[in-house]
């Protein structure tokens, strides 16, 4: 089992709706209650002002765990103009999974390849 | 001895990344220190800077589960600007979506009480009605969520014969399947125990906070803009006006319900009215002076646009959503309440933080 925790950073909702159709469509994946019993953190919404620095606090804390950014929100800032991953300096992802929002497969194959890349690593 | 206890984003079915920081004396919440503002992107301040095309992109994405209410009161309101008339067709197919986009954040909303109150059995039945609902909304707007299908005086794209009758098979075996959920679950012992009496929000702390929607409704206020303003096609349809008087988790969880089957009802009644004729919508080659506003019956409640605009661009626009959960409403209804029931009463209100903070 994958155990995941999701960062929401002031997304719309959409992708999130599309991640939890992805949790309960694969068997392989599953939700966890703490980012430091998680497999991989998945990044939802353009990472506003407001949450930037919580985003920056939890990633120091588990700086070792996949970081996933899903959807296009997480990668640029899509049609808010700003934000996003590529925005924040200090902030590495492993994997990017486009899409506006990305579809529930797409989404579980990410995850799955990237920890399966990250175990071979 | 008190303590203080935090809830965020951190706990599993949290819609939003809001936090709750609760003062608590025994078992019993006695403070709420509401924490907000993650959330906000100023969409509403950026919307003026944009073209009509890239405007309309950016509405439609302010919430997920309620895209389709975004644009549709943006339409709505470039349409009364600049006196555009929607084909009957369009109307109708703009009520489809709608309806469509309301059972998808019901069910949403339903899949995080269920888990919340530990009955799995229901969390899964609602859960495959989420996804068999999202099916149907690729059926009938070309994308499971976020449907791009609003343009001002029309739409974008149309419903051929072929997915009208695949849809209409969709929604019948939805239509049954949400039918034997709730005749299986509104008086289900276990959820009786754990809903009635709980989370309280009495019909004149609603109408004193001018809350609508589905919150007012389980709290006895019947208002709906769907019958009292009617939209769109919405006069020609019959809507069901779902109202509760309790006001407590219970009544809250029958409205989604319930709701969820009108909304059903209604998409199968365009499919099955739906007139011949035009549906193209287009933007607008220019702009005129002057201001305009529209509502619509978002899933959460009253939606409302207003635009300004000088002739060349739009000025000024402003969005109100629907009340959220702020510090006051927070306070009303979880102070008094038992710390294990905090997660239920937050999850019952089903108040979506990307709308309130766009």
């Amino acid at each position: 089992m994958l155990r995941l925790y999701r960062i929401n950073t002031g997304s719309c909702g959409g992708c999130d709706v599309e991640i939890h159709a992805a949790v309960a469509a694969d068997v392989r994946l599953t939700w966890v209650d703490s980012p430091l019993y998680a497999d991989a953190l998945l990044l939802t919404g353009p990472i506003t002002v407001g949450s930037r620095e919580a985003l920056l606090r939890l990633r120091r804390e588990v700086s070792a765990v996949p970081l996933l950014a899903i959807g296009r929100c997480a990668i640029d800032g899509h049609p808010f103009g700003r934000g996003g991953v590529n925005e924040v300096r200090d902030l590495v992802v492993q994997v990017q999974v486009e899409g506006c929002p990305p579809t529930p497969r797409d989404i579980a194959t990410a995850i799955c390849a990237a920890l399966q890349s990250e175990v071979q690593s | 001895m008190g303590y203080t206890l935090a809830l965020g984003p951190f706990v599993p079915n949290w819609r939003g990344p809001q936090r709750l920081v609760l003062k608590v004396e025994g078992e019993v919440i006695t403070d709420v220190d509401y924490r907000a503002g993650y959330n906000e992107r100023g969409c509403a301040e950026r919307l003026p800077r944009l073209n009509l095309d890239q405007a309309l992109h950016l509405v439609t994405r302010i919430c997920g589960t309620a895209s389709h209410a975004h644009s549709l009161a943006f339409c709505q309101a470039l349409e009364t600007l600049l006196g555009i008339a929607v084909p009957e067709r369009a109307a109708y197919l703009r009520c489809g979506v709608a309806e469509l986009e309301r059972v998808i954040s019901h069910l949403t909303g339903l899949t995080a009480l269920f888990d919340v109150l530990g009955l799995e059995r229901y969390t899964d039945m609602t859960r495959r009605l989420q996804e068999g609902s999202l099916q149907a909304m690729q059926l009938l707007a070309g994308a499971r969520i976020i449907p791009d299908m609003c343009l001002p005086g029309g739409l974008r794209a149309d419903l051929d014969a072929d997915q009208r009758s695949e849809l209409l098979t969709v929604l019948a075996k939805l239509n049954r399947r949400l039918f034997r959920l709730i005749d299986q679950a509104i008086d289900q012992r276990g959820l009786l125990t754990r809903t009635v009496n709980v989370g309280t929000l009495t019909p004149a702390v609603a109408e004193q906070f001018f809350i609508r929607g589905p919150l007012a409704r389980a709290s006895g206020l019947n208002a709906d803009l769907r019958i009292d303003q009617p939209y769109a096609a919405y006069q020609q349809l019959t809507v069901r006006r779902i109202v509760q008087e309790s006001g407590d988790v219970y009544a809250r969880l029958v409205v989604l319900l319930l709701e969820a089957l009108e909304s059903v009802k209604l998409v199968e009644q365009v499919l099955e009215q739906l007139p011949g004729g035009d549906w193209q919508g287009a933007l607008p080659q220019r702009l005129s002076a002057g201001s305009a506003s529209a509502e619509v019956e978002s899933p959460q409640g009253l939606l409302r646009y207003r635009l300004e605009s000088d002739g060349r661009r739009l000025t000024n626009v402003s969005i109100d959503p629907p009340r959220p959960l702020d510090r006051l409403l927070a306070r009303t209804l979880l102070v008094g309440a038992l710390v294990d029931n905090v997660v239920l009463i937050v999850c019952s209100t089903d108040m979506c933080v990307a709308c309130a903070e766009c």
